[in-house]
């Protein structure tokens, strides 16, 4: 896959380049940072004329019933742009685990909302410092009712329902879904350097919880989580690429000393080292994408492969950008700084690297 | 990976791998422990030889030289080949480079003369192109071909030669009009390393071995018909030369060196300073995962161009930084190695073979950040092929190569 693209996929593509192309607006997610809270609109209005809200989830709820292959390749335009809403990926957690364990009652409250983009969604993992998933969660579930805190919740600002990772009475790990606006929850915005990611904690007192319908809880979890990882990873690479070709761009038309900056071997090693790291981010994300696709027992593993190189490549080319760019790349202006936040953001926000890197070494010792 | 191969090519390499995995006892890896070069180079002779009699050597040349397979076929062959540890590496030369030039640039009656013996391994050619003032700026040669009668006669130094103190024929660029610019005055010829005149004189490697050669000619007489393309056209050639090993040969992510599961394995026998073994170690646990990220994404880029191949697609250029990547990092997991072992890493296992050997591996890594384009040619080409990044200033482009200073 993405080596041959479909023609469809082709399209998707393409159009969603075209739109995005044109409708990127870098004073717009400038503003946005300033303003804290906020998203962006546009964008968001564009995801859901264009059907992007609605590609991953099951057509009987109104989706396109598409797969993963074109939620990365959405992510990684979405990614060039730095798009300033992350609610294609967050609520792709919900549909994810309610097309796979939700009762029908559940399924019926939300697909079709997500898919049309009429609601959000978000994952509520983490609980304060360290791991994405917390070793022995505080978050309890105990008769249909949830009680605790779940933090850092990417999109937890506006999404209107959440999956939310906890344990039930006697500690076992369960999945359960809450409708935001129900009463007992209370969200609280963390100020953030990449503001438009939504970030906030969740209070629960008592909220109401349906329960979904899996074994192993926290095995289901990592899984649900690497594929979103798989997503970001594109997302990522989207944005290394447009860091590399900024810098590129720059170093053709930059002169000093007489000649561009792009004939010192300083500089064009610098940028072909850019080039180097996404090659291999890309290289494990389509192996990932393409295990996802297939089933494969290996598939958890390569998502870390990916994750942690497309972390790499990302957070690279974004600093590395502006040291190319010189004064004029720190400037606020600029704008490039809307990659070096974007970059760190993804690199933390579903576990950062030796999390990530801890899970493919446990692999690789206990095989 | 191989899952997106086409269904002939799985079978293909199904086949190939049953075939290889009973001759590894014989020629791969274990055959191989304790010899010295010369009778390492003698097994890859043999080797070549087995290989020829059932259809697996140039495999994606055609009939009547090669079995008429295709160059997916002859990658996948080559990267199961090097996994099991076969002598393959000694021929990857001759084979990739010289002799496919012979192929394509030589009359009828010297490709019958020379192709079939370097197929069998029983003759061995040789790449000359280094000289002592031209290594990555090759167009700077000063080897001399001057015109006598209906022959060339060629002096100068060539070196770097890889193994030519085994190899009974080469190809090799020469400069036949020093009032040119330096990429004009060059012209491509066979040379026959046995004929007079020609001396080989081995240069010993920082490991003590000796795999390079420099090669002096002293008006040494080549016949007009050992010339291949035109006069003039010897940088062309040289270019084209260096191209054409591109899918073909092996690709080993681990930069030739050990494997990441033997680095693991050292680590879990390796008494920790932070941990009870090296392997509890979060500092080397976190080495372990990016070199699995970074081995398997090299994986992944040369899978995928194996699949675009074999789907008849052109790969794209990402393959370019296998080499860089893979060779850099065996650098720093080997000198890793030696760190793990503590001061104990001071004691250097008499092994000399850098798939085994972290010693080995780590004494020997630098040569290969150098051989077959630098670290930093190769990142120029990335920059300048890939990226479109302007050419480095170059004051000599255009000057006649006898102008400009030395």
């Amino acid at each position: 896959m993405l080596a041959g693209l479909t023609e469809e996929q082709e399209h998707i593509k393409s159009e969603a380049r075209r739109r995005l192309e044109a409708e990127r607006n870098d004073e717009r997610l400038l503003a946005l940072l300033e303003a804290g809270g906020a998203y962006d609109e546009t964008l968001w209005s564009s995801a859901r004329e264009m059907g992007w809200t609605a590609i991953a989830a099951p057509e009987a709820f109104g989706g396109l019933g598409l797969g993963l292959a074109e939620c990365c390749l959405l992510a990684e335009e979405l990614g060039r742009v730095c798009a300033g809403a992350p609610f294609l990926s967050s609520s792709l957690a919900v549909i994810d685990a309610l097309a796979q364990f939700g009762g029908e009652a559940e399924k019926a409250s939300w697909l079709e909302k997500l898919a049309s983009g009429e609601a959000i969604g978000a994952l509520a993992a983490a609980e304060g410092r360290g791991a994405l998933l917390p070793e022995r969660p505080g978050l309890i579930f105990s008769d249909n009712k949830a009680s605790g805190e779940k933090t850092a919740v990417i999109a937890g600002a506006h999404a209107d329902v959440a999956i939310v990772f906890g344990a039930d009475p006697s500690g076992a790990a369960r999945l359960g879904v809450i409708a935001l606006d129900a009463p007992g929850v209370e969200r609280r915005p963390v100020s953030t350097f990449d503001a438009s990611r939504g970030v906030a904690d969740l209070s629960f007192t008592d909220a109401p919880v349906a329960l979904l319908q899996v074994n192993d809880a926290r095995a289901a979890a990592n899984r649900l989580i690497a594929r979103l990882a798989l997503v970001n990873a594109f997302e990522q690479i989207g944005g290394a690429d447009r860091c590399m070709e900024l810098a590129r761009d720059f170093a053709l038309e930059r002169r000093a000393f007489g000649q561009p900056i792009g004939a010192f071997q300083s500089i064009k090693h610098c940028i072909a080292e850019m080039y180097v790291k996404n090659e291999l981010a890309r290289g494990n994300a389509i192996a990932a994408a393409t295990s996802c696709i297939e089933d494969a027992d290996d598939f958890e593993l390569r998502a870390a492969a990916a994750r942690i190189s497309a972390i790499d490549a990302y957070e690279f080319a974004s600093r590395e950008t502006m040291q190319v760019h010189g004064g004029v790349g720190v400037t606020w202006e600029a704008g490039l700084h809307l990659h070096l936040r974007r970059a760190r953001a993804l690199a933390l926000e579903l576990g950062a690297k030796p999390e990530w890197e801890e899970r493919i070494v446990s692999h690789l010792t206990t095989a | 990976m191989s899952r997106s191969l086409s269904a002939v090519d799985e079978a293909f390499r199904q086949k190939a791998v049953d075939w290889l995995d009973g001759h590894v006892a014989d020629f791969g890896l274990p055959a191989r422990e304790g010899l010295s070069l010369e009778q390492d180079v003698e097994l890859a002779r043999r080797w070549q030889k087995v290989k020829s009699e059932n259809g697996y050597a140039v495999i994606s040349w055609p009939a009547p030289w090669g079995p008429g397979g295709t160059v997916t076929q002859q990658a996948l062959f080559a990267t199961e080949e090097s996994k099991r540890g076969f002598p393959a590496g000694h021929l990857v030369i001759s084979l990739g480079m010289p002799t496919p030039m012979v192929l394509r640039y030589a009359s009828d009656e010297l490709k019958e003369r020379f192709v079939p013996p370097a197929i069998r391994g029983e003759t061995l050619w040789a790449q000359l192109f280094s000289e002592p003032a031209a290594g990555s700026d090759l167009a700077g040669l000063r080897m001399r071909a001057k015109r006598q009668g209906d022959d060339w006669v060629l002096s100068g130094q060539k070196v770097w030669t890889t193994l030519a103190q085994f190899c009974d024929y080469g190809v090799c660029v020469a400069r036949h009009d020093p009032s040119l610019p330096k990429h004009k005055g060059l012209t491509y010829f066979i040379v026959d390393l046995k004929a007079p005149g020609v001396t080989v004189r081995p240069i010993r490697q920082l490991t003590g071995e000796v795999h390079f050669n420099e090669v002096f000619f002293d008006d040494v007489v080549v016949p007009d018909a050992y010339r291949l393309g035109g006069v003039g056209d010897g940088f062309k050639l040289a270019i084209e030369t260096l191209m054409m090993e591109r899918y073909t040969a092996a690709a080993d992510e681990t930069g030739f060196g050990p494997t990441l599961a033997r680095f693991i394995e050292l680590a879990a026998e390796t008494p920790g300073v932070r941990g009870e073994t090296a392997l509890d170690d979060g500092g080397v646990r976190a080495e372990i995962a990016r070199t699995y990220a970074l081995q398997q994404g090299l994986v992944a880029i040369h899978g995928r161009a194996l699949a675009e191949m074999s789907a008849g697609r052109t790969p794209g250029p990402e393959g370019s930084i296998h080499k860089l990547a893979s060779v850099r990092h065996r650098q720093h997991l080997s000198t890793l190695a030696l760190d793990l072992l503590g001061p104990d890493g001071l004691r250097q296992a008499p092994g000399v073979n850098p798939k085994t050997d972290f010693h080995y591996s780590w004494l020997d890594a630098p040569t290969l950040r150098i051989a077959g384009g630098t670290d930093e040619v190769l990142l120029n080409t990335i920059a300048e092929k890939i990226l479109g990044l302007p050419q480095d200033h170059r004051p000599d482009k255009g000057v006649p190569f006898d102008e400009i200073p030395s």
